[in-house]
């Protein structure tokens, strides 16, 4: 299950070692088979305040769903851009 | 079928994985691994790292990595990839389907052979995890590239 895990303030996302003094997040994917686990991974990922803490189901289908409508609009959009004006 | 880049990093740890790949959970599809690159980022030093990539049935808890397109125009992917597990993924034992000792200073990238890109089945959760058993505690990072089918 994924979950998107939101924080009210920024927090540091220690995972990524490549430039971690700009690596402020405030919203991070968990891969997590509960919402707990997903929230303690969270916490313990970026050392962030519990407080300021929101955990959502991500809906993998609303995603790839949201990707395709926009590559469908944009195909039309171009489709639109080549026609002769009425 | 389409390929996927999915890069991993983490502060190596010998009991924490650095990251999994498995098909979805609800909608699975076969992938195969066909290259992967090992390496540190970490200030160049002499460290013993062994990589093993281990089958899993389960991926754990992890940070959610997305797998990128590497053609644009190919839709978003099926499986799943985490990075920087606080709970480990369910390995099979033994299931060990490359190992790789390496010294820190060292970049290795394994290519599969054309008939010899690893599996994964179109098995709910099913597929692959890294893990370091030997390692500093150092940046390191893979990149894999797979195959969705």
């Amino acid at each position: 299950m994924e979950y998107r895990v939101y924080f009210e303030h920024p927090v540091i996302y220690l995972a990524d070692h490549r430039e971690p003094h700009r690596r402020e997040i405030t919203e991070l994917l968990v891969n997590a088979p509960t919402e707990e686990a997903a929230a303690v991974h969270a916490l313990r990922v970026t050392q962030g305040d519990p407080g300021t803490l929101r955990v959502e189901l991500v809906s993998v289908w609303q995603i790839q769903n949201a990707i395709r409508i926009k590559r469908l609009e944009e195909e039309l959009a171009s489709l639109r851009a080549g026609l002769p004006d009425a | 079928m389409a390929n996927y880049a999915i890069d991993f990093h983490r502060t190596a740890s010998t009991v924490a994985s650095l990251g999994t790949i498995s098909a979805d959970a609800t909608r699975p599809r076969r992938f195969e691994i066909y290259d992967l690159i090992f390496g540190s980022e970490a200030a160049a030093a002499d460290n013993p790292f062994l990589y093993v990539l281990q089958r899993c049935t389960a991926p754990g808890t992890s940070t959610a990595v997305v797998p990128q397109a590497v053609d644009p125009a190919d839709a978003a992917t099926e499986m799943d990839a985490g990075e920087n597990h606080s709970v480990e993924p369910t390995y099979t034992a033994a299931a060990i389907i490359l190992e790789l000792p390496l010294n820190q200073r060292a970049t290795f990238r394994w290519i599969a052979d054309e008939r010899g890109q690893l599996m994964a089945p179109a098995t709910a959760s099913n597929g692959y995890g890294i893990a370091t058993p030997t390692a500093s505690a150092l940046a390191i990072t893979v990149q894999a590239h797979v195959n969705e089918r």
